[in-house]
């Protein structure tokens, strides 16, 4: 479960020292538990994606309190995935590889890599394409190598 | 594929003998009785090859500081770049010296740096190295900031460390302008190996482009030039096919 308590966020003054910071996030309370589905909406520049780094780990909070299974978070971590808006996959690796990286990282035996990778990769549609490098996949073709990879270490 | 390739060679032998066209008209008009037709370039340079034990010699020569001063420059620059690239700090220590180095003429420091090394290979390395390295590092330090931060940012959050992100990330992604980097460095190692030759330390390809031209031989003083440009074609020609093997993956944005 993660949950999250009071989260401020405020991004820093301008390096020439112009007035105020923007204040991203104030005072955010919710929690999302097992298996269930959190949608956020809100019109453009927000802090949507500043709320989901924060939550990834990306970067740090000013106030308030972001935990997941009662530990704080504090970096990234094997039990948080992220799925890119614009689909971050490696051009110079091809399907296969993009969707194993995050099980590499984390030191898991290629054979393992590999299976996982494969299921996924036909749970997301793209049974076929694993030798495909990024550059000859549509858009959403991508996104879903994101979203095989982001599952891919069980998060 | 087929049809290309031979379009491909059609092409660059159009140019050529467009080329050999234009160097022949200018010969007509021209009242320098030291340009000499192609033919007896060619001929010179058969010449030059098969029947001057000297060529051979001096090839070696010079050679020797091309490829130790070129291998010093790659492995200087590279590292430099990668620094320069991914550490600010290291960016803004060594800015204005990158910005002297490839703006500052090296002909006029070749005196010196032969005073300082003598007369020797250690000084014609030098030289070759200071000609190249500039060059691998600002390609190199471009393709590192050119990596896509959000595939960093990526990395991060599957807990990659330092020197994951490094291996996987960064070397990955800026090795195509590396590459870029590597093949300039390679021109400008040739020019300078040349140009020590020419101007100081008369040795090697130089030396013997001294005599000949000294004889008024200018036959041999173009053969010597185009043995030169047809090496430099065959290391540059051997680079490419490497690269087209390791980063076949880079974006190609030219038309046709």
């Amino acid at each position: 479960m993660i949950r999250v308590r009071g989260l401020s966020k405020e991004f820093g003054t301008l390096d020439n020292g112009s007035s105020g910071g923007v204040l991203a996030l104030s005072n955010i309370d919710f929690e999302v538990r097992d298996n269930e589905f959190l949608t956020v909406i809100g019109p453009s520049g927000c802090g949507k994606t500043t709320l989901l780094r924060i939550i990834a780990g990306l970067i740090s909070h000013d106030q308030g309190e972001v935990s997941i299974n009662g530990q704080p978070i504090t970096g990234p971590g094997p039990d948080r995935a992220v799925v890119f808006q614009n689909f971050a996959l490696m051009p110079w690796a091809d399907v296969l590889t993009n969707v194993t990286f995050g099980l590499e990282i984390r030191g898991t035996p290629k054979e393992e890599c590999q299976a996982t990778a494969k299921k996924l990769i036909k749970l997301v549609g793209l049974e076929g394409f694993e030798q495909r490098l990024p550059k000859e996949l549509s858009g959403g073709m991508q996104q879903r190598v994101g979203l095989a990879r982001a599952l891919a270490v069980n998060p | 594929m087929k049809t290309s390739a031979a379009r491909n060679w059609g092409l660059r032998l159009l140019v050529f003998s467009a080329v050999v066209g234009l160097w022949e008209l200018f010969r007509s008009y021209s009242q320098n009785f030291l340009l000499l037709r192609f033919s007896e370039i060619v001929g010179a340079l058969f010449r030059l090859l098969f029947f001057e034990d000297r060529f051979w010699e001096a090839l070696y020569v010079s050679n020797q500081a091309l490829l130790l001063g070129y291998a010093i420059a790659v492995v200087v620059g590279i590292p430099l770049g990668l620094a320069a690239g991914r550490f600010r700090w290291m960016d803004r220590i060594l800015n204005p010296y990158v910005g002297v180095l490839l703006a500052m003429p090296i002909a006029p420091f070749i005196p010196i740096v032969i005073i300082a090394l003598g007369l020797g290979l250690s000084a014609r390395v030098f030289i070759v190295v200071l000609f190249a390295f500039i060059f691998i590092t600002v390609n190199t330090r471009a393709g590192v900031r050119n990596v896509e931060p959000s595939l960093i940012e990526m990395a991060k959050s599957f807990g990659a460390s330092e020197s994951q992100i490094w291996r996987r990330i960064v070397i990955p992604g800026a090795t195509p302008a590396i590459f870029a980097g590597m093949r300039i460095g390679l021109g400008r190692s040739v020019t300078g190996m040349v140009m020590v030759e020419l101007l100081l330390v008369a040795s090697g390809l130089g030396r013997l482009l001294l005599e000949f031209s000294g004889r008024m031989q200018s036959d041999l003083v173009f053969a010597t030039v185009l043995a030169v440009i047809i090496e430099a074609l065959a290391l540059l020609t051997a680079m490419q096919a490497i690269e087209r093997r390791i980063a076949r993956w880079a974006p190609d944005i030219s038309l046709g």
